[in-house]
């Protein structure tokens, strides 16, 4: 490959890096404060893109139509915690992780019926499309703004993090939540912040699916929800840093090993991709990042 | 296996299988009566005992071990197709599979051959994958099973030249039978219920309860799991067998999430503990399914009722979490079919007391 | 000893393992954590017969050191002899196949497994499974622990000191010839904890095991150990009978002395 060639497969990486990482961000969050995968957390991926399709179907600009999308999810997501995963509190995390999964067949029905079992196309600003060119590149404005967007969430949500109380919180809850609520954080606002942020993280990731994808149908959230996962378990479940990580790693992964390999053995790249999550789960169960395990 | 007979309430491989087979055979019946009417029982009633099959295999592995397994639909598949490579026609082989070797092309086989030799390929498959990842920590096993769920579809659609790809398979003959859908059911619940009662099951069941208690006791978790794993598969791919045998067509999808799902719901609904609990789960959703079915073909029981797509799918999802909200270890709990009956007796008639109850008054310091 | 004992003399030694001295050592035993050092340079030894006490101030490191001894760590360094063998770093399944048994801190019982199962496992899981009669065997340490009438409710359903009676029960079912007890009398009265004193010494009579318990309640260790092992800090902090121990200074120094003067 040339050097052009080279640089473009970058952009593109970091343009899907960023995708993945805000996706795995927003699983490895919930996860933190609450030992949850959560299943159902792709489904806001689909209510974002069914609200913007829905608005834009019906004339309202595609500015609006992204904020409502990602308000939509935030929502969605406040009210998952609120009325499927509260009274969960204190299940195994198997039973939680089923429980998303039920969640998430319920509301890819509820679209399949309300709206339409088949996949509805959905147009963005006409911006998206264009590319500007520099030398031999060509990068598309969709993958610029994506990383731009990417980079300025990351970065607020580490400055959130660090500084605020909430976010100070939320990190001790992560690490380790009985201690945190020993020392005084409250349980119920910091997971239903996680969850906030996390529906936060999804609608924004949702937005730019759509954008790359053009489409919506009702078993979309499947796809991020790998993704995710994937992401979270290579840089460690419950590490926010990994997660991002390993958004990246995946995205990287991904978009060489299609540049690189002859274009029959391109569709294996997903069950390639898990593979490799299973040889990482087997020496390394709490993820790549993780500090290994004390035998016990 | 050596089996421990245990106390008079115990757990007995004959009286739990008696029992269970007892009630599959009188649906049989219903279904043996209904042949020839047109009714849909026909085809309700066989894919119910090979639903059994599988469903069984599910509650061998997870009930017994707690460690939830989204990847047996892969072992169900790998008994589908391995079926479809010996039993479709060899006059529409070539166009079904472009890339099949001549001798598989020209294999033809009956029905009893291709099932053993369906299993064995599960069976062979589960033994390699099971050396990896029977030695994983729990939840990190779980993760696994769901990344092979992945892969296998990723086969499946994509391997075209063997598998069709996702335009799947077509041409098997009919070779399942009702009775034969029935034998098969019952040798599951017999392998389930004497694997439950085992030495292993037993060490198996223990390492759910406390895998670090059950290590320390002697136990090796990891082969538990490992031949639980091994054995659950096999009859995973026999069910695959025998379903492709009556479906006589399949794609992709059907080994996929969607359907795996179905089958762990029947297992928390009913509970995953318990045989009884796995085939009164079975028997639930399917009875379910179909009132559902009705429903969004638009009439039930002559009624109209407008279509909803995805009906089935949403009310069995809203079941399950339902259940597991509020009676999270299903309908049957802890306990087996017959163990309940019995419990019921003692209700009847008091003096002794039931399996399960609270010891009546202080248990005296002893020894 | 209350209800339910009708061996005799003969089944009991029967039931015995072959009285050859059967050792279990722990040779400079080490374990850090990240940082915190557990464990620093201890050593230890049980013999068939005996009954060795290990007390210590809260996080001494005595259940890093039953941890380490059953197979749940492994080491830093230093080493694990059982009869001979080093079995440091071995997972805790094969050396309970070397014959040896443990109970936890925090029983850990097989709970929705009922009384007699729970024993089961260990009988059919321990290291000469092969030609005993399991069945029988069961039904004798449930009687001898006074769990028949218990035999098949679940294990959780129990109280609180019929579920430490299972817990033993289940640890002796695989004829072990060391047994590790984790603070066995947690919780306990003093009339319970006698109860429990008179069992520990009618298992080292009946059974022949050697066993190492680890307890807060030092009137009980007292009365029932021929040795004491005192640990602080991860390190041996004194070792010996109990009047040695008892008026040993740097150990009346860590623990108060008036604790001490009482027993």
């Amino acid at each position: 490959m040339s050097a052009a060639e080279i640089a473009q497969q970058i952009i593109n990486a970091l343009s899907l890096g960023s995708m993945y990482a805000l996706l795995a961000l927003g699983l490895a969050l919930v996860f933190g404060v609450m030992g949850l995968v959560n299943f159902a957390y792709g489904e806001l991926v689909t209510i974002t893109g069914y609200t913007m399709y829905l608005l834009t179907l019906n004339g309202v600009s595609w500015g609006i139509a992204v904020c409502a999308g990602i308000v939509f999810a935030t929502i969605a997501s406040l009210l998952m915690e609120r009325f499927a995963f509260r009274p969960l509190r204190n299940a195994s995390f198997l039973t939680l992780l089923f429980s998303s999964f039920a969640l998430s067949v319920i509301i890819q029905n509820v679209f399949r019926a309300a709206v339409s079992p088949r996949t509805k196309g959905i147009e963005g600003p006409s911006l998206f499309i264009k590319a500007i060119h520099v030398g031999p590149l060509s990068i598309s404005w969709l993958s610029i703004v994506t990383i731009a967007v990417g980079v300025t969430c990351l970065l607020g949500l580490l400055i959130f993090m660090r500084t605020s109380l909430a976010g100070i919180g939320m990190r001790a809850a992560a690490e380790n939540f009985s201690v945190a609520r020993l020392m005084g954080v409250k349980a119920n606002r910091v997971i239903a912040l996680a969850f906030v942020i996390s529906g936060l993280l999804a609608g924004i990731a949702g937005v730019l699916w759509v954008s790359r994808s053009g489409s919506v149908d009702p078993g979309m959230g499947f796809t991020p929800i790998l993704k995710a996962f994937i992401a979270t378990v290579i840089g460690g479940l419950g590490s926010l840093p990994g997660a991002v990580l390993g958004g990246f790693i995946l995205a990287a992964a991904e978009v060489f090993f299609i540049a690189v390999l002859p274009t029959s053995v391109a569709p294996f790249s997903d069950p390639f991709a898990l593979l490799l999550v299973i040889v990482i789960l087997y020496f390394k169960p709490n993820g790549l990042l993780a500090p290994v395990a004390e035998r016990a | 296996m050596n089996r421990l007979r245990r106390s008079l309430y115990a757990r007995n491989v004959a009286s739990t299988s008696g029992l269970l087979i007892g009630v599959l055979a009188i649906v049989a019946v219903v279904g043996a009566l209904s042949a020839g009417t047109g009714s849909s029982l026909t085809l309700i009633i066989p894919n119910f005992f090979i639903t059994v099959i599988i469903v069984i295999a599910l509650q061998m592995f997870t009930g017994n071990s707690g460690v939830v397994s989204w990847g047996h639909s892969a072992f169900v598949g790998i008994g589908a197709y391995v079926t479809a490579w010996l039993t479709v026609p060899s006059v529409i082989k070539s166009d079904v599979f472009r890339t099949m070797p001549s001798w598989l092309l020209n294999a033809e086989w009956s029905f009893i051959p291709t099932i053993i030799v369906a299993t064995l390929a599960g069976t062979l498959a589960a033994a390699l994958i099971g050396i990896v990842l029977c030695r994983m920590k729990e939840t990190a096993m779980a993760m696994s099973t769901l990344a092979l769920l992945v892969i296998a579809h990723g086969v499946y659609a994509n391997w075209f030249g063997m598998t069709r790809g996702a335009q799947g398979v077509y041409g098997l003959p009919q070779n399942t039978t009702l009775w034969g859908a029935f034998g098969f059911a019952c040798l599951a619940v017999i392998v389930g219920v004497t694997f439950r009662d085992s030495r292993v099951g037993l060490r198996l069941q223990a390492s759910r309860e406390d895998p670090l208690a059950a290590e320390a006791t002697g136990v090796s978790v990891v082969r538990a799991r490992y031949i639980a794993w091994v054995a659950s598969a096999a009859l995973a791919a026999l069910c695959g067998s025998v379903w492709a045998q009556f479906n006589l067509a399949f794609d992709p999808s059907q080994f996929y999430y969607t359907q795996v799902f179905a089958v762990l719901s029947m297992l928390v609904i009913g509970g995953m503990a318990t045989m009884s609990g796995a085939i009164i789960g079975a028997g639930v959703v399917t009875v379910l399914s179909q009132i559902l079915y009705n429903i969004e073909g638009g009439s039930l029981f002559g009624i109209d009722v407008p279509r909803i797509s995805g009906l089935q799918q949403m009310i069995l999802a809203i079941v399950t979490l339902l259940i597991l909200i509020y009676r999270r270890n299903g309908i049957l709990s802890w306990w087996e079919l017959d163990e309940w009956v019995r419990k019921g007796k003692k209700r009847l008639f008091p003096g002794s007391r039931p399996p399960g109850a609270r010891p009546m008054g202080d248990d005296k310091e002893g020894g | 000893m209350a209800d339910g004992q009708d061996e005799t003399s003969a089944t009991a030694a029967a039931q015995a393992p072959a009285a050859t001295s059967h050792v279990m050592e722990a040779l400079a035993i080490s374990k850090h954590f990240r940082g915190v050092h557990a464990l620093d340079g201890v050593s230890l030894q049980v013999a068939a017969g005996e009954i060795i006490g290990l007390i210590g101030p809260n996080g001494s490191g005595k259940t890093t050191l039953l941890n380490v001894l059953s197979g749940v760590y492994a080491p830093t360094s230093g080493k694990v002899r059982c009869d001979g063998r080093e079995v440091e770093g071995f997972k805790p399944n094969r050396i309970a196949h070397m014959g040896v048994g443990r109970t936890f801190q925090n029983i850990r019982l097989f709970g929705h497994l009922t009384v007699r199962q729970n024993v089961e496992v260990g009988s059919v899981s321990g290291h000469e499974s092969k030609g005993v009669d399991h069945r029988a065997d069961v039904d004798r340490l449930l009687g001898r622990f006074g769990l028949t009438a218990s035999a098949d409710v679940q294990a959780l359903n129990l109280p609180y000191g019929a579920q430490r009676r299972v817990e033993i029960a289940r640890a002796l079912a695989g004829r072990p010839y060391f047994l590790l007890l984790d603070e066995p009398a947690a919780g306990m009265n003093e009339t319970e904890s006698d109860r429990l004193l008179e069992t520990i010494m009618g298992v080292r009579a009946e059974f022949g095991c050697g066993i190492l318990i680890v307890d807060h309640d030092l009137r009980l260790i007292m009365r029932l150990c021929e040795r004491i092992h005192v640990l602080a800090e991860g390190k041996t902090l004194a070792a010996g009978t109990p009047q040695e121990v008892r008026h040993d200074p740097t150990v009346i120094e860590v623990f108060l002395g008036d604790a001490l003067k009482d027993i």
